[in-house]
């Protein structure tokens, strides 16, 4: 159950942004590749529990948005490049078992929703 | 977007980093500088929403400590390793027998472990006389960054060439930390089953080496090393692996190799 320490990390990232800028943070939009190691059920459940952690820090009713994002691809025999919402070593083009992901541990903080203070 | 003057969120951030205009955002009546150099004046509407793009990673924040921690072991010339697995999969039983082998060879070492309680295995692994430092991580199931650099003064003494990081026995959480390691190193034993890789990429995607150990057991398992391979291949095509048994000593060789290989000289 890592991701409380994770939703933690995140609040008080949130929480430096909304002070340094004078805004409130109403959502966070996060995006998890599938073999970052997030469960987005365990993230989500483990949001509220980490705001508490963070009482009248204008953080409170901050909602959070979690995307799971695609598998980049790309055959090292063809250079097609594709998405799958899992890994795969054949290639849907040329057959060949070339294919190299690219991408799938990425967990990045995409973007917030913010209202003036 | 701001309504009133088209700026978007993300324009209003990029302006206030590079201080290119005028701009006390957010706060009531505030004064744009236009490209010209005229101004205009107004006010943002209070309960306006607007969304700013950020891209960051999320643990940012562990990731600058775990860039200081290796820029530690580089200007020491320590060549650091993140071992992760299930509990139960050998990693302590690995490492001792590993310490007694690099001490015979002249190789000085030092272990951190991470466990949620105790220091049995810390203990253990004292017994060859190496440095080991246990980290007890009470609720959490995963080393980080910080608890690493917190100790890493006084448990790597001088001259020492490798740093093991025995990281608490768990296959999903702690991969997420980077700790500022050479390569994560991945333990898969045969009890456990081929497809772990399949059910538990993340750590077989993050790994550099997989060390398949407890190979004794693979009559008595009926365990499948070519299929065990295709599965970890699956998720990560470029992976080294190993068959490691404490026990016959079967690979055993190569994995003393393997480390001696990449010691920085």
């Amino acid at each position: 159950m890592h991701e409380l320490s994770i939703a933690t990390a995140l609040a008080e990232s949130l929480l430096d942004y909304s002070k340094e800028h004078k805004v409130k943070i109403t959502c966070a939009h996060v995006k998890a590749g599938i073999l970052s190691g997030i469960d987005p059920e365990a993230l989500q459940f483990a949001w509220e529990p980490a705001l508490e952690n963070f009482p009248d820090s204008g953080l409170e009713n901050c909602r959070l948005a979690i995307k799971m994002a695609l598998l980049k691809h790309r055959c090292q025999n063809c250079g097609k490049e594709f998405e799958f919402d899992t890994w795969r070593m054949e290639c849907p083009e040329c057959g060949k078992e070339s294919l190299h992901r690219e991408s799938g541990n990425e967990f990045l903080l995409e973007s917030i929703e913010v209202e003036n203070v | 977007m701001c309504k009133d003057c088209g700026c978007s969120g993300h324009h209003h951030e990029h302006t206030h980093h590079h201080h290119d205009h005028e701009h006390e955002h957010h706060h009531g009546e505030h004064t744009h500088v236009r490209p010209d150099g005229s101004t205009y004046t107004h006010t943002h509407s209070e309960a306006e929403t607007r969304e700013i793009a950020i891209g960051t990673a999320i643990l940012s924040a562990n990731d600058r400590i775990a860039a200081e921690n290796r820029g530690w072991f580089r200007g020491r010339k320590i060549t650091a390793y993140n071992l992760i697995s299930s509990p139960g999969s050998g990693k302590t039983t690995l490492l001792v027998k590993t310490l007694e082998k690099l001490a015979s060879d002249g190789i000085k070492t030092a272990v951190i472990v991470g466990d949620q309680y105790g220091d049995i295995d810390a203990q253990r692994m004292k017994a060859t006389g190496c440095a080991v430092t246990q980290i007890e991580t009470h609720s959490s199931c995963h080393l980080d960054a910080a608890r690493v650099q917190s100790v890493l003064e006084s448990a790597v003494p001088e001259g020492t060439e490798i740093l093991f990081i025995e990281n608490v026995g768990n296959l999903v959480c702690p991969v997420a930390f980077d700790l500022g390691e050479n390569a994560k190193i991945a333990l898969l034993s045969t009890p456990e089953g081929e497809e772990k890789p399949l059910k538990y990429p993340a750590l077989f995607a993050a790994a550099e080496l997989v060390l398949i150990t407890k190979c004794d057991l693979e009559t008595a398992l009926d365990w499948n090393y070519s299929l065990c391979l295709k599965n970890i291949n699956q998720v990560n095509g470029n992976v080294q692996t190993m068959r490691i048994s404490t026990k016959t000593e079967e690979g055993f060789n190569n994995w003393i190799d393997f480390l001696k290989q990449k010691i920085n000289k």
